[in-house]
């Protein structure tokens, strides 16, 4: 998408002349990009709330530890105007050693800091969100397209009562369950992590993906049952075309779009997930870090995980976000009109 | 046309009973009926809402779905029988023999597509030869057919940009496409602005001249019958109640609700201030439908008989056939046509 912004003059004078199409797509480029800056003022925003939250916490490190690297730009600007010591300076402080420095503070000088391990953290939590959210969708969908086509069967049935089974089982449960069964009855996958063995990684993401495949297959099935009572579906097998396509071109893709709309949300829940099995599995991940973090009420660390983690999904749900229009071309439109005028529709439909 | 050669006839429709199995009993949708349509000629199917209409064209492209089931009876095109085909067999009918267009065509687009590539695929499903250029060229004619200005930007777009009369033209041209012998037209204008109306049933018609379709056009407005079909068949809570020639059913009509139902044709002569004319009572429950006639509960001329046995179908003259004790009696007593 992004390479359509970079189009030749004359590319853009052909774009006006064949249509709205390619305008279209030069403006959901804009939109992409206006969305990817105004993660901006909205992390400045969250952190501010933590950060006040967590600053007036009672024994707070925050408001206690001396915020100043010495001698960089900021502290000389700071004793010029000799600025007090207080909440809304050691706030700018905060923010501009993170930007300038990546240094998210340390609640006792001999701390290792946030930044020492985080990308092999980072790396760890975004693979198990990954594959989690992957296996989601790539076992989630078929099975729910699968009992759809086959409603009120045995299949249908079979599907129905794992899928309700498995959305109402915590992801802790799950995980002690299938470390029992697997690594101590069947010693098939080692309980705990192994940096060097990837198939350490095996069961925390079958654990995390487990509950969203039960909510997308669930998903999935309705809305691909409403669309199949849609008339454009008789109305395509009217026209002779095969039902391979009715159902797997036409069909499959309307339906899919609710789940792409939902996955903001599963991507979400999964995430939480990722915090009870790194923990049970000893994955050395986010999750893990910031729960250690908090047992030592290491508050500089559990900010700045927080804000990691923040941005971690405003990602993903700019990423579906950009899928949902893919799928969707009503949306794509939207993407592509002005605000403005969105507001005064919206207020007026 | 020589209307006792059976040679020509396309479609013969042989004692189709449809129902649904519902939550509370059987609904028998489509009785028995039969009818058939001839190459090259416009069949009026004429009912009012509910009387099984879509049900019994559905059946035609087996189109139904569950808790649909027929019961029986026989769909001939060309001599073969079409009802129960598979998937696969069926879809080598439609689109190429036998094509549909629909009520309310802002919902039989599929959204997530451009119409041009609705069109083209319809093309390449129905000929395994086409290229993908020579698709898009065949869908562009045939939106020029439908009086569409300008077919190659209209290809582009999404079904919701659209407007109903737009759709519809654009139904009419995807319906078009494979050059299908026989077009079932269920009720395509009502759904439609009046000022539409007219002129999608001048495309049809002209349509169909040109390309010698036969067509079985569904409505509930006589007027668009006369208008356009050759000959009519009315239906009254599944049953086909009278058949004829168009000018059979309108100067001659023998069913007491044919009659009635000719008379709800609103006219623009009458004053505003008069109620919408509407035939009284309720249609049947077709749940529980008794011994009798379809239509003895709100029929004016209903006797014992109407209520205790269904009426045979009389023949009253070549081609023109109706289910009524009043005829079935005039037609044993070997007299004329008494008006009703
Ligand atoms: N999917 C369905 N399930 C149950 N009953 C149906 C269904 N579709 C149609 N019917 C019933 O079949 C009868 C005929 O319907 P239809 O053919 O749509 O009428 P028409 O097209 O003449 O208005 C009606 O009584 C209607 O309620
Ligand atoms: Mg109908």
């Amino acid at each position: 998408m992004s390479a359509r912004v970079g189009m030749s003059s004359d590319a853009e004078k052909r774009a006006g002349k064949k249509g709205n199409r390619t305008g279209v797509r030069l403006k959901v480029a804009r939109y992409i990009i206006k969305r990817t800056l105004l993660f901006i003022p909205a992390i400045l925003v969250i952190l501010f709330i933590l950060y006040t939250l967590i600053y007036f916490l009672p024994g707070s490190r925050m408001a206690m530890m001396p915020i100043s690297r010495g001698g960089d730009a900021l502290d000389s600007l700071f004793t010029s105007i000799s600025a007090p010591d207080n909440f809304f300076t050691k706030f700018v402080r905060y923010i501009y050693n993170i930007i300038a420095h990546r240094d998210f503070g340390r609640s006792t000088p001999s701390s290792a800091g946030l930044m020492s391990d985080i990308a092999y953290r980072i790396k760890n939590t975004l693979l198990l969100l990954l594959t989690g959210v992957g296996a989601t969708i790539v076992v989630g969908v078929p099975l729910g397209i699968y009992a759809a086509l086959r409603k009120g069967r045995a299949a249908d049935r079979v599907v129905s009562v794992i899928t309700v089974f498995l959305s109402a089982l915590p992801p802790y449960t799950v995980a002690i369950v299938l470390a029992i069964v697997i690594c101590v009855r069947l010693s098939l996958l080692p309980v705990t992590h192994v940096a060097s063995d990837p198939k350490a990684y095996i069961l925390p993401t079958v654990t995390i993906a487990l509950g969203g495949i039960a909510s997308v297959a669930r998903m999935a099935r309705s809305s691909m049952l409403e669309v199949l009572e849609q008339p454009y579906i008789t109305a395509l097998r009217s026209k002779g075309l095969p039902e391979r396509s009715v159902i797997l071109k036409h069909a499959l893709k309307n339906a899919m779009i609710p789940v792409i709309s939902a996955l903001g949300g599963l991507i979400a829940q999964l995430l939480c997930g990722t915090f009870v099995v790194e923990n049970f599995f000893m994955v050395p991940g986010l999750g893990s870090f910031m729960l250690n973090s908090l047992s030592v009420r290491d508050h500089f660390e559990i900010l700045g995980c927080a804000v990691i983690l923040i941005i971690i999904l405003m990602c993903m749900n700019l990423v579906s976000d950009i899928l949902y229009g893919f799928v969707n071309p009503k949306i794509r439109l939207r993407y592509a009109e002005k605000p403005a005028r969105r507001k005064r529709k919206e207020a007026a439909g | 046309m020589d209307k006792d050669s059976m040679s020509d006839i396309l479609l013969d429709v042989r004692e189709l009973d449809v129902s649904f199995d519902t939550h509370t009993g059987k609904l028998h949708a489509v009785n028995k009926i039969s009818y058939a349509v001839r190459e090259g000629e416009v069949m009026g199917l004429v009912g009012e809402s509910g009387s099984g209409k879509t049900v019994s064209s559905y059946s035609i492209l087996g189109l139904l779905k569950p808790p649909a089931v027929i019961n029986g009876g026989r769909v001939l095109y060309k001599g073969r029988d079409i009802l129960g085909l598979s998937n696969k067999e069926a879809a080598a009918i439609r689109g190429r023999e036998i094509s549909m267009i629909f009520q309310n065509p802002m919902s039989c687009f599929d959204p997530v597509f451009t119409i041009g590539s609705q069109m083209t695929e319809t093309v390449l499903a129905n000929d395994k030869t086409a290229s993908k250029a020579e698709a898009a060229a065949r869908s562009i004619d045939m939106l020029r057919e439908v009086s569409i200005r300008n077919p190659g930007q209209l290809m582009r777009r999404y079904s919701y940009e659209l407007s109903g009369g737009m759709l519809q033209r654009v139904m009419i041209a995807m319906a078009l496409l494979c050059k299908p012998k026989l077009l079932i037209a269920d009720e395509p204008t009502t759904a439609l602005d009046v000022t539409i109306q007219a002129a999608i049933i001048q495309i049809l018609k002209k349509l169909q001249k040109q390309h010698n379709m036969a067509m079985l056009y569904i409505t509930h407005n006589f007027g668009i019958v006369a208008e356009i079909c050759d000959r009519v068949s009315v239906m009254c809570g599944g049953y086909i109640v009278e058949q004829g020639s168009t000018d059979d059913i309108f100067y001659s009509s023998a069913h007491p609700y044919t009659q009635l139902l000719m008379k709800m044709v609103p006219r623009m002569d009458t004053p505003l201030s008069e109620p919408l004319p509407y035939i009284e009572g309720l249609p049947s429950d077709p749940t529980a439908l008794g011994e009798g006639c379809v239509f003895c509960t709100r029929c004016p001329y209903s006797r014992d008989i109407c209520r205790e046995k269904k009426p045979p179908e009389v023949s009253l003259a070549p081609g023109h056939t109706a289910s009524c004790w009043l005829r079935a009696d005039n037609a044993s007593a070997e007299s004329g046509r008494p008006s009703v």
